[in-house]
């Protein structure tokens, strides 16, 4: 008998605690419907601007957000230097590009450069992210989690410090090669510059999906992800793996940083603390480890920032961080594992 | 413990215990049998974080003039202590370390003034510890301080709770924002013909006090200020907010704030989403001048500024003491300092050293020569930034109130007017 209550007692409670969980999305979501669309209605124009703003930022949160969720899916490391590997790849962009090459103008030979500079840039910040991984993590790679997370916040005041000397303390402003304006889709203008930053992050991610799930050193980084030691016994070098993942996590934090330095046109040495710290939180929402999930959690993010900022009925610049970690901590509580993520059990 | 370990002891305690009998507790007396001595000048500035260059330029152009005069005031040697009143963590001033640095001056026996701070806020906090110095008051004399609540009624409790003693220990070398943001709101509204503005603030001390002045002097003047909201210097751009600020259909935009708060990204959205500055007239207080980098963009050009002085190029242009530091300064350092302030950071140590040639060294001493009698008072040879500059004794205000108004026109600030102060 004792069997049985006990048996009819549990789906009982996980039900109950179903049903509040489903209708509390369902009041945010409703409460979500009505704000957008009180919006929508009262300045349609201002909704489709504020949404374009949005998507152009969450674009570049995304593509930072990617070397987060790389790196974090195969050790398990969050990689607090990464938005300051991501500022240090915008101030080398524009070092290479303005300094360097002496290109100020949008035109042929400025995208050709561009294409010039996105690759060195890729190379500088991959190259920056192996030498970290080399020097810092790696010793600490089956010490406590603790030990490689502070390794990693040193670093990053490491990087800043980099910055803080190649940048100087006040925001520098850069020229961009992209071409200036927008053009209009019915009432609403869609700027060239977010065409530029879906041109390079949507082949990026497919570039990356098909490295991870279909190459030889894809397997071996899943391997892995699952399991060093098994992997080892595989015939899996873990080591290099392991780099290659740094190389790539970089060369994306490299890539974010020219868009950025293009489409944004100002850097400061500051930049990567408060841009990583919003890539992070859209791997976490998307899911962090799952590459789409780091892409859909930055799009997501960009655009409750925009519509937050820009709409008529909305909370105003000042509570922007405030919405979007309002958000995350209430997507935390309905689903831990974020967005797209699965959730996983600890091994033992 | 061996023998010669025992006698090492004995004799660091010893040592010890000599040199803190031989420790000033009269907050900066020095040793009158050397004739003089040296007294320690406290510079408070934030060396890390966005504020960095123009800080590193300031104490620069304060040491280089302090080397010219041979680091004498009257009988004493002087000399400069440099304090960090920010964090790397935070890239700007910081509540917690200003707190601690106003411990550190009043525990410092040697140091019997402080110059500084940059930022208003981090005044506000070291002022009346440094009122309360047991020894003192201490004497503070800032450079760069514009809001106006730290000498006169601003804020419910203003000014006097900054002087919790009951006398006034604290003055400046430069007109407060209730000149500057009324000026600003006074040639918008009678030289542009301006009939509504947007105020952006950048949520500090400094940018809430002189964008509250515009929008009261605004008001005055019949303009129709639309909103006064802050931006986030941390936001990577501001396409979003001018959205929002364009359907009001703004005739100018008036930028309360610090240029180093992402400034430069504010002022290229602005362009973006409202058009050009000859469309939408922009307008910014001193937080936005001497900066090569707005000079320089492309989008700040026809921007109208105020500065609550005289900028490095007009003070260069009308020779005297302040054209010849700047002269030497860039003869030493390469290149022009980060921002006007530096010659006022020169200006507020002109003060503190006739102060502490007319004193007897104590720091009590020093302040009275300040907020007693006639106060201090530089004659218009010796100032740095070319003029007759009178402290007031009552209020530690000073008597030059130079609002300049300038444009940014290809690509450097040029003077355009004088503004009158009333």
């Amino acid at each position: 008998m004792a069997a049985t209550a006990t048996s009819v007692a549990v789906p009982a409670a996980i039900d109950r605690k179903a049903v509040i969980q489903r209708y509390a999305t369902y009041v945010i979501l409703l409460g979500l419907v009505v704000w957008l669309s009180a919006n929508l209605i009262n300045s349609p124009s201002q909704f489709f601007s504020a949404g374009m703003v949005g998507l152009n930022l969450g674009m570049l949160y995304a593509l930072i957000a990617l070397g987060y969720t790389l790196v974090y899916g195969i050790i398990e490391l969050i990689n607090f230097a990464h938005g300051d590997l991501f500022m240090l790849g915008a101030l080398f962009s524009g070092f290479l590009l303005t300094t360097v090459m002496g290109q100020e103008h949008s035109d042929f030979l400025g995208i050709v450069l561009l294409l010039v500079t996105i690759v060195g840039t890729m190379l500088f910040c991959g190259g920056i992210n192996v030498t970290l991984e080399f020097v810092a993590y790696r010793r600490l790679r089956r010490a406590p989690k603790l030990a490689p997370l502070i390794t990693a916040v040193g670093m990053s005041f490491v990087l800043q410090f980099i910055g803080l000397k190649w940048n100087g303390s006040t925001p520098k402003q850069w020229p961009s090669v992209l071409p200036e304006g927008s053009f209009g889709i019915g009432e609403f203008q869609v700027d060239y510059s977010l065409l530029a930053v879906i041109g390079v992050t949507v082949p990026v991610l497919l570039l990356l999906r098909w490295v991870i799930t279909s190459t030889r050193q894809g397997k071996a980084m899943r391997a892995v992800a699952q399991d060093q030691d098994a992997a080892r016994l595989m015939g899996v070098n873990v080591n290099r793996t392991i780099s290659f993942t740094f190389l790539i996590g970089g060369a994306l934090a490299g890539t974010a940083g020219v868009m950025y330095q293009q489409v944004v046109g100002t850097t400061a040495y500051n930049l990567g603390y408060q841009l990583g710290l919003i890539a992070f939180v859209s791997a976490v929402l998307g899911g962090i480890g799952n590459i789409s999930g780091a892409v859909l959690g930055g799009i997501l993010i960009g655009l409750i920032q925009g519509f937050n900022d820009g709409l008529p009925y909305g909370f105003g610049q000042k509570w922007s961080q405030s919405v979007v970690f309002a958000i995350l901590i209430l997507l935390m509580v309905f689903k831990p594992e974020g967005l797209l993520g699965r959730p996983t059990t600890e091994k033992v | 413990m061996s023998r010669s370990a025992k006698i090492f002891a004995t004799v660091a305690v010893t040592g010890l215990a000599l040199s803190a009998c031989g420790g000033n507790a009269s907050g900066g007396a020095p040793d009158s049998s050397s004739g003089g001595g040296t007294l320690v000048i406290g510079v408070d500035l934030p060396l890390q974080g966005a504020s960095k260059d123009a800080s590193e330029s300031t104490v620069n152009a304060m040491q280089l003039y302090l080397d010219q005069i041979g680091s004498k005031a009257g009988k004493y040697k002087v000399k400069l202590k440099v304090y960090d009143d920010s964090t790397a963590a935070k890239g700007a001033w910081d509540d917690a370390t200003c707190a601690k640095n106003a411990q550190d001056h009043v525990g410092n026996t040697e140091e019997v003034a402080v110059m500084g701070t940059y930022n208003s806020g981090c005044a506000q906090i070291i002022a009346p510890v440094l009122n309360q110095d047991p020894s003192g008051p201490m004497l503070m004399v800032s450079h760069a301080n514009t809001n106006p609540g730290l000498t006169k009624a601003w804020e419910p409790g203003e000014p006097e709770k900054y002087f919790p003693s009951g006398s006034r220990s604290y003055a400046r070398v430069i007109a407060t924002d209730d000149y500057q943001g009324a000026a600003g709101a006074q040639f918008a509204a009678k030289d542009l013909g301006i009939k509504n503005c947007y105020v952006l603030n950048d949520n500090q001390t400094y940018g809430q006090g002189v964008g509250k002045a515009f929008e009261e002097e605004a008001k005055k003047q019949g303009i129709k200020v639309l909103g006064n909201q802050a931006w986030d210097a941390k936001q990577p751009n501001y396409t979003a907010l001018f959205t929002s600020i364009k359907a009001s259909k703004p005739e100018c935009v008036y930028l309360a704030g610090i240029f180093d708060n992402n400034g430069g990204q504010l002022v290229k959205d602005k362009v973006k989403v409202l058009g050009d500055n000859s469309k939408v007239k922009l307008l910014a207080p001193d937080g936005f001048s001497g900066y090569p980098e707005f000079d320089g963009l492309a989008q700040a050009q026809g921007a109208y500024l105020t500065f609550a002085g005289l900028t490095a190029t007009t003070l260069r242009e009308e020779g005297g003491p302040g054209a010849d530091l700047l002269d030497a300064y860039k003869k030493k350092y390469g290149e022009d300092p980060a921002t006007s302030y530096a010659l006022y950071g020169v200006e507020a140590l002109q003060v503190i050293l006739q102060a502490i040639e007319k004193s007897d060294g104590t720091r009590k001493s020093i302040t009275e020569q300040v907020f007693s009698g006639s106060g201090i008072s530089i004659p218009a040879d010796k100032s740095v930034v070319g003029k007759k500059l009178d402290i007031d004794p009552k209020t530690g205000d000073v008597s030059v109130l130079d609002i300049s108004v300038l444009q940014v026109t290809d690509k450097e600030e040029k003077f355009l007017k004088p503004w009158p102060v009333s």
